[in-house]
């Protein structure tokens, strides 16, 4: 995206003009960054103090009564979610909708709605990081977050999906004396191995990535136990040369690993369907469809989580409007490839000649699933193509509505896949109907209370945004800076006479 | 060490505590109670004490933990157990090892004989008794079913004495003996005078024995039959043309063409089991050569049965019409000069009902009238079969035919029951009642207050007039009896029965009466009570059926030794019966009844029949049975009132909207069931159902349709006001799909679009593959057409697979188990669905689970229609395990749970699943069950009753586990320790039977060793017909099917 002729640019080169109303010109100005020619990522005239006090500060704060709220209903949540699996585990799976033909229900549509979801933070954080694109820097740490919180919601439901949860251990491949090992072909083991992967690798990613923040929490501590805790943690970081030379090492190599997982975890829960024999599973489009759609509905939920968030702690300087714009553009970019995902399918199944497949599709399509199908193309395909619009991907409001459409679309898209193969197979004779209980709904409302749970303590005890990484880009770090001109045309003039 | 002992002393004596063994100590804590009050005086004792305390409180601490070690671990106390051990061993008797005893059944006119297993003294399955003429080797879904009934936890089980209050209440049989036999001496003074015994069909030479002596010892007792499921009108019919005594029996064996009218005698008719093997015989077929000698079936019934389902051609007409194309065959035939009717012959032949036929009924009696006169010139034996629910004089007319076809003494047979005792019908009960001549009933194993015609009133009239009642719930008639007896098992007692055709069985217990009382057998067999009522004497049963064969037989025949092996065998020979004949010539009754016989009536003709599983509602509370899908509606746990697509869109409901029907100022309301096939402006409605408070099973299931039947031929009633309720009762059918052509759905009334409906037909898939006789001969491999992929263009992943370890399963055993199940036989009885229940623990889930498609069963029979909706044709096709070599089932179970034996057998370790389900969902056959619940933990399986049926060689399976056919591995796992004991490296072809084959009445289903090619089911697999379901996915099943030939007139095509 960058390209070296801005560098030189002059100002107020017609191209580079704001499109938007004269209102918006005064913030929105394409003032060029004197470095890459770009507007600026972090905006107003900001010290580096003043970063760590706007992103510290909220979390010194107590008794943020919008956050007491907000904590409150999620953990409520979190309770429907605790009873829902008490009563799970007392009765057994019996209690969900599932049936004969359809064995796998909203467990596994919620499974893979989350691990889609946890797909966006480790992509920004890593591939953009790799990418060297700077903006990552301030929405890289709650996508992060949302990851993990995501994947440990979709990690619960594989466990508790099963009929016999307190033997969930038994896929792991654990010496025992029966000699007796997982089985290697299954794609579920291999589930279980790129998740728990994906897992603990996003999680020292977002860990590393903690720890100088960690340290400038644990300095700014008033409390001998937030001293404490947030000194445990800091392991003894000071902000050293070496300590720096180690910590990028570590974060390009962490980065380097995670690259590669955001596109093989969802990848291989998609062969958990591929490698399956099923007409409407059985196919060689789903990993790349799903690693699209995966970061397709992630950036959506980052949407909808930083959204609320940059408002409420005031953050719109650093999770500026660039970045929602940017977003917006992956999210039309996967939201396409998606769309001609399902597409493609559909001329598969024709072109392919299995009555089966074609079969599958057409059911898909107009059977007995046909509301949850077209749900999920209006969502999906439908949805994105208003970021075209450069009113509507510069509108938060716009955007965070738009961004609760591709969540539910997403989470159709999966109840799609699953259950209408599902439900009319082979044999017609098998052929039935799957409608969720109630308890189908309380599991997934309380999935999403825990995840809320999560990230509301999370916003309340931990830096949302990299404080370290988004001083690295402010036009201040830039050791040509001249504090006198507000790193704007001067700047740039001085750098010209250079 | 002072401690431990005094610690181990106070734990043993804490236990003996819990026990309640011992009396608690006076002082558990010596000084506690000075401490709780301490006082000035004994503060100075107050320290020894304390240190004595603190001793013991140790001691105590540690016994209690140690205690909460125990109770932790078996929280459950384990119940107080009499333990017999043997001393010495009985003779032939191992631990564990199943013994069969030779018994019988019976139901209705049928009579099966068995062979019970026993497990350690349980009856825990019943098997067919090869030697038994009317089982061969086969067994019913009733007889399946009966080892349940006898573990049913809702049996009557002590006599039940109806108080002032008018309730019941428990008493003994010393009470009974007392007072009721004092009311029975004083009845047996009175000659019976106002007393009717009711009994069901008898044909236990026994029982007739000691019914002769009851009419001896109350020559004015009135004895009525009361049994829905008897051939009360078949008997009628034979006694009209050939004489009092005659009974009919059909036989297949050789038959070439069958004809039959409304009837079900591959379904619930009787002899069924015998017919359905004879049948199946008659379309064995190996090659097209054969096949052009395969049987024809014609059917005509307004009811799409088992036997319409297998018809070459139907007709579906309105029950009245069936005995007018009877006679307009009739009237054909005699026209036939080859046709030979015996004097009187021209009466008859002019009394004939006329009928006037549609152009399509014409075409069908014209097509069958030819093809029986042609069979007859060419001396091929063909048959007509009339149905039961049809009118004495149909049966007569049909024998009459039979006969003139020259298929008398073959097909149709005709014998003297000379033993028979004279019984009457419930309409002279109900008359009796009314005008007052009967005052006191006695009901031995009947319920004419439920199952009796609703026309006759008797649930009212027989209040306060039954004296007793023997049966083996408090059903309908014992709740209003002053006196309801328990009645025992047939496998808990003593009896004989006579088959159809003169073979006479012992039915031996197997277990005494489970319910005792006082140390007392609790429950009297039917013999044993009426025997008592007859002469007051109390005789068991074992002397009564002993004492009658040695006495009938005489000494030079009786022996013990001839008894023992008649015990043995199942099968008394050498039994003495009258030689005469009867034959079909006495014409004038029948002229007179055809001369009077009705016309069909018109209006909505409500057509009754028995259910395919609940029989006459006396398995209402069996599980298995309820459970059972309906071998073509698929339904489960209820009835319906069964409509044509024509008849429902008049009527304007759809599946499950109620029904209110009236007739004759009684009326029901009952949901709707939409069944192709079913003829127009009629209503088949099943019995048997809307049992009232008779046990968990039965109650809420269904509706009582009995109220509704009326006059002379109940089964049959035209003129019935029909109308749509506006509620709905949800009913569940296990199968809600099933046609096989592109587009159609044939449960709805609506209009299926011509072309391809995506959201409700498919493309053709061929499942389910058939041809003609003609299209065999043109085309012998007609069964490969149809794979997607042909065989020698199935590639397996596995083939350019080098690396030793990763591969195919690796089929090293010696014998490779496979099976075929021929579905030119098979006829959708759904009996094996039945057997596999028994045989291998599967719970019975309930209407709720049933609902939402969780049913266990191991094996479903699909049912799929075809042809044109309003009267297609049914194919049925049991769909189990299919154990594929490359199973898609095994490869996605990430623990392994599922996994290929070297013998080719796919296993499930139960205790290894973790219940993911990926299984079931990558099954292409969707034959995986999975527990969602703790099913086997429900009361209706786990009872302290129904514990006793389960087989303990397999395991009962918990909740959250996959479940599915093993192919009978105990089975096989019996047979090759058997053969490894014998020093044979192999198990001998037909040694595994497995449940579902052993029980299959027409012998569709083969199983054995594949890799031996001269097995039979190696032989079976080389039949042209063998065809894989699905093979196209190269999962290489090792069950495969036989396609279906069907032989069609060419003139009707």
């Amino acid at each position: 995206m960058a390209t070296a002729g801005h560098t030189h640019s002059p100002p107020g080169t017609p191209g580079l003009e704001p499109h938007g109303s004269p209102a918006l010109q005064a913030v929105d100005r394409d003032r060029l960054d004197p470095l890459t020619g770009r507007k600026p990522l972090v905006e107003q005239a900001l010290t580096f103090h003043d970063i760590t006090e706007a992103v510290a500060r909220p979390i010194e704060e107590p008794n943020n009564t919008r956050w007491w709220i907000a904590f409150l209903m999620s953990l409520s949540l979190l309770g429907v979610l605790g009873i829902s699996l008490a009563y799970l585990f007392y009765m057994g799976t019996g209690i969900w909708g599932l049936n004969n033909p359809v064995a796998w229900g909203w467990a596994i549509v919620n499974f893979v709605f989350w691990v889609g979801i946890g797909h966006a933070g480790t992509l920004i954080s890593a591939v953009l990081f790799l990418f060297r694109q700077k903006w990552r820097t301030s929405i890289n740490r709650a996508s992060e977050a949302m990851t993990i919180f995501a994947v440990i919601c979709a990690l619960l439901f594989p466990t508790v999906h099963t009929g016999r949860p307190w033997f969930i251990y038994w896929p792991l491949p654990i010496p025992n004396q029966m000699n007796m090992w997982p089985n290697f072909r299954s794609p579920l083991l291999w589930d279980v191995f790129a998740v728990s992967t994906y897992f603990t690798v996003s999680l020292l990613f977002w860990y590393v990535g903690l720890i100088p923040d960690l340290a400038t929490m644990r300095d700014r501590a008033k409390t001998p136990m937030r001293r404490f805790a947030y000194g445990l943690f800091a392991l003894g970081w000071r902000g050293s040369t070496r300590h720096w030379l180690h910590y990028e090492k570590a974060y390009m190599i962490l980065a380097g690993l995670a690259t590669p997982l955001v596109l093989s975890v969802h990848t291989i829960v998609s062969f958990d369907f591929a490698v399956s024999q099923l007409p409407g599973w059985h196919t060689t489009i789903f990993p790349p469809y799903f690693v699209a759609g995966a970061i397709f509905s992630g950036f959506a939920m980052v949407l909808t989580l930083l959204i609320p968030l940059r408002s409420w702690f005031r953050l719109e300087h650093l999770i500026t409007i660039k970045h929602l714009e940017n977003m917006a553009k992956i999210i039309l970019l996967t939201g396409s490839m998606v769309g001609y995902a399902y597409g493609m399918e559909f001329f598969i199944a024709w072109y392919s000649g299995n009555p089966y497949e074609s079969y599958a599709f057409a059911n898909r399509a107009f059977g007995d699933y046909w509301w949850a199908y077209w749900i999920m193309v209006s969502c999906n395909v439908i949805t994105p193509q208003f970021i075209w619009s450069r009113t509507i991907r510069r509108s938060p409001l716009a955007l965070f509505i738009l961004s609760i459409f591709v969540n539910i679309g997403m989470w159709f898209e999966r109840f799609v896949i699953t259950v209408t193969s599902l439900h009319h197979d082979f044999l017609p004779s098998s052929w039935g109907y799957y409608s969720p209980s109630l308890w189908d709904v309380a599991t997934l409302v309380g999935s999403f209370g825990l995840f809320f749970t999560l990230f509301c303590i999370f916003v309340r005890y931990l830096p949302t945004i990299a404080i370290a990484e988004v001083k690295s880009v402010m036009a201040i770090a830039d050791p040509h800076y001249h504090p006198g001109t507000d790193n704007g045309p001067g700047f740039a003039q001085a750098k010209e006479q250079h | 060490m002072t401690k431990p002992t005094e610690s181990l002393k106070t734990y043993w004596r804490s236990l003996a505590d819990l026990e309640g063994t011992m009396p608690a100590p006076a002082d558990e804590f010596p000084g506690a109670e000075s401490f709780a009050t301490p006082s000035d005086e004994t503060r100075a004792t107050l320290v020894p004490a304390t240190k004595l305390a603190r001793r013991k409180f140790a001691g105590l601490l540690g016994a209690s933990t140690a205690l909460a070690g125990l109770t932790t671990t078996g929280c459950v106390r384990k119940p107080v157990e009499h333990i017999l051990p043997f001393a010495k061993r009985p003779e032939d008797m191992i631990p564990g090892q199943a013994i069969y005893y030779a018994t019988a059944y019976q139901i209705g006119h049928s009579v099966l004989g068995l062979l019970v297993e026993s497990q350690d003294g349980r009856p825990t399955k019943i098997e067919g008794n090869p030697r038994h003429s009317g089982s061969n080797g086969a067994t019913d879904m009733w007889a399946q079913a009966s080892v349940l009934a006898l573990y049913d936890p809702d049996r009557c089980r002590v006599p039940h004495k109806l108080g002032a209050d008018g309730k019941h209440a428990v008493s003994d049989w010393d009470v009974v003996t007392e007072e009721l036999g004092a009311t029975l001496k004083e009845l047996r003074g009175a000659q019976g005078a106002g007393v009717a015994l009711v009994v069901p069909t008898v044909l236990s030479p026994t029982y007739r024995d000691t019914l002769r002596s009851f009419q001896e010892k109350w020559p004015k007792a009135k004895i009525i039959v009361d049994d829905p499921t008897a051939a009360s009108n078949a008997v009628a019919g034979a006694e009209m043309i050939a004489g009092p005594g005659a009974r009919p029996t059909y036989h297949l064996g050789g038959v070439k063409l069958i004809a039959a009218f409304d009837s079900d005698f591959l379904g619930t008719d009787f002899d069924h089991v015998r017919l359905q093997r004879e049948y199946a015989d008659g379309r064995a077929v190996t090659s097209p050569t054969d096949a052009v000698e395969m049987s024809r079936l014609y059917a005509v019934d307004p009811h799409l049965t088992v036997t319409g389902a297998q018809a070459d051609h139907r007709l579906r007409v309105r029950g009245g019409e069936v005995g007018g194309l009877l006679a307009a065959l009739a009237d054909r035939l005699f026209a036939e000069k080859d046709v030979r009717l015996p004097p009187g012959g021209e009466q008859l032949r002019a009394a004939l009902p006329k009928t006037t036929l549609s152009p399509e009924q014409d075409k069908f009696i014209g097509a069958l009238a030819r093809d029986l006169t042609t069979a007859r010139k060419t001396r091929r034996p063909s048959v007509i079969i009339v149905g039961e629910r049809q009118p004495a004089w149909a049966h007569a007319l049909g024998f009459l035919l039979n006969y003139a076809l020259g298929n008398g003494a073959n097909a149709l047979r005709l014998r003297l029951d000379d033993l028979a005792v004279a019984t009457e019908g419930l309409p002279v009960l109900a008359a009796g009642l009314r005008d007052g001549s009967i005052t006191q009933v006695i009901s031995l194993e009947t319920n004419p207050a439920y199952d009796a015609p609703g026309e006759l009133g008797l649930a009212e009239a027989l209040k306060g007039k039954v004296l007793l009642h023997l049966g083996h719930h408090v059903d309908e008639t014992g709740q209003i009896a002053a006196w309801c007896l328990p009645a025992s098992h047939y496998l808990e007692s003593w009896g004989d029965l006579e088959a159809a055709d003169s073979t006479v069985s012992i039915v031996q217990p197997l277990i005494a009466p489970l319910h005792s009382q006082n140390g007392l057998p609790a429950s009297r067999s039917a013999i044993e009570l009426l025997a008592w009522i007859a002469s007051d004497a109390q005789v068991d049963g074992y002397s009564l059926v002993q004492g009658y064969w040695r006495t009938v037989l005489g000494q030079s025949m009786y022996s013990d030794r001839a008894w023992r092996r008649w015990l043995h065998d199942g099968v008394v020979q050498g039994i003495p019966r009258a030689g005469t004949t009867p034959t079909p010539r006495e014409l004038a009754g029948l002229t007179t009844a055809l001369t009077a016989a009705e016309a069909a009536g018109t209006g909505y003709e409500l057509d009754f029949h028995l259910d395919p599983k609940l029989a006459d509602g006396r398995h209402a509370n069996n599980g298995w049975l309820q459970e059972n899908p309906h071998p073509l509606t698929k339904l489960t746990w209820d009835n319906a009132a069964y409509v044509s697509i024509e008849t429902a869109r008049k009527l304007g409901v759809e599946n499950c909207d109620n029904l209110r029907i009236a007739l004759g100022g009684r009326e029901i309301i009952i949901p709707v069931w939409i069944a192709p096939g079913q003829a127009d402006d009629t209503i088949s409605l099943p019995l048997g159902y809307g049992r009232r408070n008779i046990g968990a099973v039965a109650n809420d299931s269904g509706i009582d349709t009995y109220v509704l039947q009326a006059g002379p031929n109940p089964w049959i009633v035209a003129g019935a006001e029909v109308a749509k309720q506006g509620t709905r009762r949800m009913v569940y059918s296990t199968q809600n799909h099933g046609s096989l052509d592109p587009g159609v759905d044939p449960a709805s009334t609506k209009d299926d679009s011509q072309g391809w409906n995506p959201g409700r037909g498919y493309p053709e898939r061929p499942i389910v593959r058939q041809t003609t006789v003609e299209g065999y001969k043109a085309e012998p491999d007609f069964s490969q057409k149809g794979d997607l992929i042909a065989k020698e263009n199935l590639r397996s992943l596995w083939d350019h697979n080098t690396h030793p370890d990763l591969g195919p399963p690796a089929l090293i055993g010696v014998q490779q188990w496979g099976m075929t199940i021929d579905l030119n036989k098979c006829t959708g009885c759904t009996a094996c669905t039945v057997a596999c229940q028994a045989e291998n623990n599967i719970p019975v889930v309930g209407r709720s689970q049933v609902a939402n498609g969780r049913e266990m069963h191991w094996i479903r029979i699909d049912r799929y229609y075809t042809g044109p909706k309003e009267a297609p044709e049914a194919v049925v096709q049991p769909m189990l395990c299919q154990h594929c070599e490359t199973a898609p089932c095994e490869n996605v179970c990430p623990v392994n749970a599922t996994a290929h034996s070297p013998e080719g057998l796919n296993d499930m370790a139960y205790n290894r699943c973790i219940g993911t389900r990926y299984c079931a969902n990558n099954c292409p056959y969707k034959v995986r069950r999975f527990n969602f619940f703790n099913y086997n933990k429900d009361p209706v399986n786990d009872n302290e009753m129904a514990r006793m049926q389960k087989n303990p060689d397999v395991t009962v399976r918990f909740r959250g586990v996959i479940e599915k056919c093993s192919y009978c591995v105990q089975r096989i796992q019996e047979a090759k320790i058997q053969a490894h004991t014998a020093g044979e490296n192999t198990v001998k072809d037909g040694v595994i039977v497995t449940a579902c084959q052993q029980v299959c009445p027409s012998a569709a289903i083969t199983f054995g060793d594949v890799a031996d090619p001269t097995t039979r089911v190696s032989q079976a697999k080389k039949n042209g017909r063998n065809y894989g379901v699905l093979t196209d996915l190269n999962t290489r099943p090792r069950t495969t099917y036989l396609a279906r030939v069907r032989n069609p007139n060419p003139e009707l095509v």
